[in-house]
């Protein structure tokens, strides 16, 4: 019993000293004066807990301005109306209902869609043009929502040695309640990574795929929508032109997804059709609305 | 003094992965946890709950703009140092009245106007 708690203490001790040295490199735990172990504690604090929402929409707000730049924003009112109409009556259904979601649209001919942190969302012109039907573009805003819901890219970063590294930079801020700019832009630089240039993992997308369908299904549309899109992506996942070509190479297959999709379907006893599509009113949007 | 202190330290250092873990355990939850709409009135309170929020305080980017225009994403190099603080503004700014929204619903018999 007594080599038992000898041994668990020990263990402990070793622990706590692991997590300072990975945490603190120059921690010297001698010549440490109590107002720098206060400092210490808030660094360490910080490098653990959870991002705080405020922090979450700040660095959505760098990333959506990134977007923005990079890609060109189309201000199309019809357009931003009807993603924004059929966006934001999603929300409700979502499993994060209470943080303020806003939509836009890419100018690009990329087929694309992003979700930055905080409720930033984006989709494509070229996205646009490939629906046919309202539910196949609720389902696309429902990944995109879902993503935010299950904080991918939050959760992605604060994994990341940026957000562990940054404790440092954003304590020694005069303004506590925030990030630090700097670790705002390093932070902002990983979250691109994830977004546009490597993709989030297999098991977030097909997650998002799933939680998308099931906030479509709710709000009442055809939960088939979404996979009615990604069925359209197939033909080109072994050789996708210029347009598809980020869009498959930052997700799972198309042929995984409607796999992954197929199953989850069957789980929930959903069959295709049963609920509205609304194809003919979206069609007659689009011829009233051409996109260029 | 000192020895106390920085036994104090060790004990806080050890007991919060476990005070955080909890904490992001619960607010999981709660996220997960959260109830769908069922009926017109939840759906209105939470919608409005959602929208009517304040902006955030913009910390960044005020009044500079840089737009790329239509560009792949190919070239992600260069795209990497531009920003559209003006279309963030714009898409912060957008507003969908209430009414708008509820017109919609009817009109597909979706949400709270299902049949």
């Amino acid at each position: 019993m007594k080599t038992n708690n000898i041994l668990k203490t020990g263990l402990i001790v070793a622990a706590a000293l692991a997590c300072l040295s990975a945490a603190l490199p120059r921690f010297d735990i001698k010549n440490i004066s109590p107002s720098e172990m206060v400092d210490i504690g808030k660094k360490v604090v910080k490098a653990v807990q959870p991002m705080k929402e405020a922090d979450e929409i700040a660095l959505g707000r760098e990333l959506a301005a990134r977007l923005a730049g990079s890609f060109g924003v189309w201000k199309d009112q019809a357009w931003t109306d009807e993603v924004n109409v059929i966006g934001r009556v999603l929300v409700p259904y979502s499993d994060r209902p209470n943080i303020k979601y806003r939509f836009a649209i890419m100018n690009t001919d990329d087929v694309n869609a992003y979700s930055a942190p905080g409720g930033y969302i984006f989709i494509s012109k070229g996205l646009l043009k490939q629906l046919d039907s309202e539910a196949e573009l609720a389902g696309v805003l429902a990944h995109e929502i879902a993503h935010v819901a299950n904080k991918d890219i939050v959760r992605e970063v604060q994994n990341s040695n940026v957000w562990k590294a940054g404790a440092s930079v954003a304590t020694a801020a005069s303004d506590m309640g925030g990030m630090e700019q700097q670790l705002l832009n390093d932070l902002t630089n990983a979250s691109w990574d994830y977004l546009v240039v490597k993709g989030l993992s297999k098991a977030d997308e097909l997650k998002a795929d799933q939680d998308g369908a099931k906030y479509e299904q709710k709000l009442g549309y055809d939960p088939y929508g979404i996979y009615n899109f990604v069925v359209k992506l197939q033909p080109a996942e072994n050789s996708p032109d210029q347009k598809l070509k980020t869009f498959i190479g930052t997700h799972p297959k198309p042929s995984t997804r409607v796999n992954e999709l197929k199953k989850y379907y069957d789980q929930q006893g959903w069959s295709p059709g049963s609920l509205p599509e609304d194809a003919e009113q979206f069609k007659s949007f689009k011829q009233k609305h051409p996109i260029p | 003094m000192k020895k106390a202190l920085t036994g104090l330290f060790i004990a806080a250092l050890l007991l919060l992965p476990v005070f955080t873990g909890l904490q992001s355990l619960s607010a999981q939850e709660k996220t997960k946890t959260q109830q769908s709409p069922q009926d017109e009135s939840s759906f209105w309170s939470m919608f409005r709950s959602a929208f009517s929020r304040p902006e955030p305080v913009q910390k960044s980017g005020k009044g500079v703009t840089q737009v790329a225009g239509v560009r792949g994403v190919g070239d992600d190099a260069k795209l990497k140092g531009k920003y559209d603080w003006e279309s963030v503004n714009w898409m912060e700014n957008y507003q969908l009245s209430e009414a708008t929204a509820k017109q919609f619903l009817e009109s597909r018999k979706l949400g709270p106007y299902k049949k």
